[in-house]
């Protein structure tokens, strides 16, 4: 049973309802996302009964609390990323070093600027150094055990950039879906060790770019990459075994991946649901 | 060890949120999970589990959860991917975990010996024994790192290495 709306959990009658079927209003279908407000309206519910009840074994906060401390804020790594708002890093990776700029403008902009060396100096640690920005790895339930089956529908809105796309690799990395309707302007540079893939998709008000960028070899990947982003924490998506990393830049979002050899930025006016739903697409329809 | 006010505020705010919120939290994971098949005590350990992972999302991300207007509802929503997130990485691992049990006790078939040596070449025997005792016998991270004599801590990121090390060796056989 579902209840919509914003109510009173006494107007929903939820005091009448045993503990058994308020159970089953916090389960939430897969793929929607949970009803917050009813489910602390149906925890708050069950919680009173079940402090009345004697036997209702206790909860040890206390317990938890210490465990807590001990499991995450004695962990520097992941908590110091939410604590320190660096100014400069100096990462040395071998004989080679690399310089990550972070500033703030007077407009509190901050600009993230990857200078990368040769390919054996930092290769697809760029990736791992991603990761340490996230959180957390939110998955699509379900999504990763279907498999593969990419449509590409007859108005193809990505038609130029899947031909060039298609001369270089035939690894699935062009979406099929577009968030607004928009003109496309395709362009293609050889270089000395990549194909550099570039698309851009302009409607009136709203822009965004879709780039690929084939290696000659996995290692090559993230070696001449520049991503921006703000100080804000990375999102971590898992998508057919595949890490995508999305970012904010204040008003833009940006996602970034590779599939072996191929690295692929999306970046512009676009919602992070925007960015969720054309990477889906990538792989299924 | 952090000294700032600034961390020291955020800590105090946060343990009064997670004070507040940690039964109802755990209440709401143990519905899920229960939803979902689990029981007995391995269902409390899971419960726990996913809610301190959100807890532990929710520390990182402190700033969001302290200006939400509604953090329980922001706690319930994370808890709700954790959930779904442990029952995912379970899965995953029980199967891996299974399929490598079922082959060893195979003894002398050529598969066998070859998942074994392979296995080997990946894990040792400690390792394999704590995965197998996370994802196939219902251990707990608590009871477990009282068993080895470690820190959740410890443990925790011991068991994170482990399975990014596997994952990125392991050949799946299709």
């Amino acid at each position: 049973m579902r209840v919509n709306g914003h109510k009173h959990n006494s107007d929903l009658m939820l005091d009448r309802l045993s503990t058994q079927e308020l159970e089953r209003l916090l389960y939430t279908p897969e793929g929607e996302e949970p009803d917050t407000e009813l489910i602390s309206d149906v925890l708050e519910v069950i919680m009173a009964r079940e402090a009345e009840e004697t036997d209702a074994p206790a909860v040890d906060v206390d317990a938890a609390w210490e465990d807590f401390k001990e499991r995450c804020m004695e962990q520097d790594e992941a908590c110091a990323l939410a604590d320190e708002e660096p100014q400069n890093k100096k990462l040395k990776t071998g004989n080679h070093s690399v310089l990550v700029l972070l500033r703030r403008f007077a407009a509190a902009v901050a600009v993230l600027i990857l200078m990368c060396g040769t390919a054996s100096a930092f290769g697809l640690d760029i990736f791992h150094w991603l990761a340490s920005w996230t959180a957390e790895t939110f998955r699509f339930s379900g999504l990763d055990d279907l498999p593969i089956s990419q449509d590409i529908p007859e108005e193809d809105p990505y038609q130029d950039l899947r031909a060039a796309v298609a001369e270089e690799t035939d690894l699935p990395v062009v979406p099929t879906r577009a968030p607004f309707e928009a003109a496309e302007e395709v362009t293609v540079t050889q270089r000395l060790d990549s194909v550099f893939i570039h698309g851009e998709y302009k409607s009136e008000d709203k822009e965004y770019t879709i780039s690929v960028i084939v290696y000659d070899s996995i290692d090559l990947i993230g070696t001449d990459s520049i991503f921006l982003k703000d100080d804000s924490i990375i999102d971590r998506h898992e998508i057919n075994h595949i890490e995508h990393y999305v970012m904010k830049n204040y008003d833009h979002f940006s996602c970034v991946w590779h599939n072996e050899n191929v690295q692929v930025q999306i970046q512009g006016s676009l919602t992070p649901e925007d960015l969720e739903s054309m990477i889906a697409s990538v792989y299924w329809e | 060890m952090k000294t700032n006010d600034h961390y020291n505020r955020d800590t105090e705010r946060f343990e009064q949120l997670y004070r507040e919120h940690f039964p109802a939290l755990l209440r709401f994971a143990m519905a899920r999970l229960r939803a979902r098949g689990s029981t007995g005590t391995h269902l409390q350990g899971q419960a726990e589990e996913a809610v301190q992972e959100t807890f532990s999302f929710a520390w990182v991300n402190r700033g969001t959860l302290f200006a939400s207007p509604a953090p329980l509802g922001w706690l319930i929503n994370v808890c709700h991917y954790k959930v779904l997130e442990l029952l995912r990485e379970e899965h995953m691992w029980s199967k891996r975990l299974l399929r490598v049990s079922e082959r060893i006790t195979e003894g002398g078939s050529d598969g066998g010996l070859r998942l074994r040596a392979e296995m080997r070449s990946i894990l040792s025997e400690e390792e394999y024994t704590l995965l197998k005792k996370l994802y196939l016998d219902g251990y707990t991270y608590r009871e477990l790192s009282q068993e080895m004599g470690l820190k959740q801590s410890a443990l925790a990121m011991r068991i994170k290495r482990l399975k990014e090390r596997v994952s990125r060796e392991w050949k799946e056989e299709k």
